[in-house]
């Protein structure tokens, strides 16, 4: 093999498998620094399939929405951090508070980063206190987990100032300059680091469109930011409309594409016909497990990594006829590989995937956990395992 | 095209090239077999293949198999306008291929490799380089070292670290 020049060496390892490439890494040092110069690690090595929805209603752990087909194979691994996981987390019904290509970020007394395909974790220091700047009287800090192999093997944890208040917004919004704590598993210990400003065109702002615009701010705060395989989308539920824009580029100029607009909620089937629907539903994992955190919960089962199948998007017609109109709908997530796709939640009972192209819909299944106050029930939901958190 | 290559092989008036490998040994082919490969078909159209193609870098019994890949794979292009007979050539193809390199001794793969790169000829360095990626693949570091006998330059605390370094995508 030593016979080889580089360049066919290099033509050798980017035929292999992200697996085997990994494996090449170790081999000698020659291959390392073929891998490595030529980034040849790169994406593809992310398992290409929709993981589920993470739910976490109100004062209550995450719950998983998955497909329930593939659950069997998976559910081992997931029994098994939550068993190894037990002297680590103080409770086993821990929130996951944001994830990134299949990290996540999990919320206990200490802050963990879990990878569940490996089974590995790490505490991350206490989240670092308000920078001067950013008085927690207006602002709440957004955490984001940030993690892409294909750039760095190490992680991100992203402290994000966010204003509480629409109506309390500075004159120079972002304000220049606009800090973030960051902490990064290539440095580790305790620190967090004071990062990026305006200033220094690290990043720009892109300005939003008109029609994204924050006039009914009191009544629909938020936009959703998501992002697939063909870039950066934004999204938003406005009274029963649903907009969505994707992010495009050309001649150095970024702007917002309004891309598809429907009255998403007299498309969604009405309430009274879920039950009836089953088969195709995903199942809402812990849903009926409640309060009691140090219970032995051997009847929750927790599933993931369940393929996504285009051609269960197809509905039932009845549904389509029935112009009811649902409740509220609430944007869960873009789909993190097909763009076409989108996760929506009717009065967070109902999960549903829905095609911008041609409006197709599937019934995910239940979002909520049984016997839970509905009321309360305000969720933080994610999607997929590429996806951006969205805020509810 | 297609017609032209035709004409070249089934003929046999097409234009007789000779090939000289490194230790001497004479190959008569075809234009259309010996154009597969991009560095003598640039040759060809520069009218520098006269008194026979000098290939100082590929000896005979590697010219041999490559020769015989070319013949095999020259009928690509004419069989193209036949579908029935096109489907059952890829088969075979794919068969003789197969066979190929499945035999071959990693050092003389290698060499194949080489020639191939060399010649510049597309199909077959793809084929001879994921045959040798389909040996690696699902290897772990120690069965892909005495598979290729590499020696492994690391210390152990370094080749501890590397495999630190993605644990975070992988499950080891």
């Amino acid at each position: 093999m030593e016979d080889l020049p580089d360049d066919l060496l290099l033509e050798v390892l980017r035929r292999l498998p992200p697996i085997s490439l990994d494996a090449s890494r170790v081999v000698c040092s020659a291959w390392r620094a073929a891998v490595d110069a030529n980034r040849l690690l790169r994406a593809d090595l992310l398992p290409l399939s929709v993981a589920g929805i993470v739910v976490n209603p109100l004062s209550l752990g995450s719950r998983f929405l998955c497909r329930p087909n593939a659950a069997a194979t998976i559910a081992d691994d997931l029994d098994d951090i939550r068993n190894t996981s037990r002297g680590i987390f103080n409770r086993f019904d821990f929130r996951v508070s944001d994830h990134c290509n299949g990290l996540f970020l999990v919320d206990d007394d200490v802050q963990h980063v879990v990878n569940p395909d490996t089974r590995q974790w790490a505490p991350l220091p206490g989240y670092p206190p308000p920078h001067p700047c950013y008085p927690h009287k207006l602002f709440s800090p957004t955490i984001c987990l940030v993690f892409d192999p294909a750039v760095s093997p190490h992680f991100e944890v992203l402290v994000i100032p966010r204003l509480r208040s629409e109506l309390r917004r500075p004159r120079e919004w972002p304000p220049s300059p606009f800090v973030l704590r960051a902490f990064s598993s290539r440095t580790g210990g305790d620190q967090w680091e004071d990062r990026i400003s305006l200033s220094n065109g690290t990043y720009r702002v892109i300005q939003s469109e008109p029609s994204m615009s924050l006039r009914y701010r009191e009544k629909h705060p938020d936009l959703y930011l998501g992002k697939s395989e063909k870039g950066v989308h934004c999204a938003r539920v406005s009274f029963d409309h649903l907009m969505v824009w994707f992010l495009s580029e050309s001649h150095g100029q970024m702007k917002w594409v309004l891309k598809h607009r429907s009255r998403i909620a007299s498309l969604l089937p009405r309430r009274t016909t879920y039950e009836e629907q089953s088969g195709e539903s995903w199942i809402l994992h812990g849903a009926n497990y409640q309060g009691d955190f140090h219970a032995d919960a051997d009847d929750v089962s927790w599933m993931f990594n369940l393929e996504w199948q285009r051609d269960s998007y197809d509905d039932d017609d009845d549904h389509h006829e029935d112009k009811r109109h649902a409740k509220y709908v609430t944007f869960l997530g873009f789909h993190p590989f097909d763009e076409e796709v989108v996760f929506l939640g009717e009065t967070f009972r109902r999960g549903f995937a829905y095609n911008l192209n041609n409006s197709e819909i599937q019934d995910l299944g239940n979002l909520c956990p049984k016997f839970y106050d509905l009321t309360c029930h305000q969720a933080l939901i994610q999607t997929g395992k590429q996806m951006k958190r969205a805020d509810q | 095209m297609a017609a032209a290559a035709a004409e070249a092989t089934t003929d046999g008036g097409g234009k007789m090239i000779i090939l000289i490998s490194a230790d001497g040994k004479r190959f008569e082919v075809t234009e259309a077999v010996a154009s597969q490969s991009q560095l003598i078909s640039n040759m060809i159209e520069d009218d520098c293949t006269e008194n026979g193609v000098r290939l100082p870098n590929v000896d005979g019994d590697i010219l041999t198999m490559v020769v015989d890949y070319c013949n095999m794979h020259a009928g690509d292009a004419a069989a193209a306008g036949d579908t029935m007979k096109a489907s059952s050539t890829e088969e075979e193809l794919k068969k003789f291929d197969a066979e190929l390199v499945q035999a071959l001794e990693n050092p003389v793969l290698f060499k194949l490799i080489l020639a191939a790169n060399f010649l510049n000829i597309k199909s077959l360095l793809d084929m001879t380089c994921q045959r040798v990626a389909d040996m690696m693949s699902g290897k772990t570091p120690e069965q892909m070292r005495e598979t290729f006998s590499i020696e492994n330059d690391f210390t152990p605390e370094e080749e501890a670290a590397i495999r630190q370094e993605n644990a975070w995508a992988f499950d080891d």
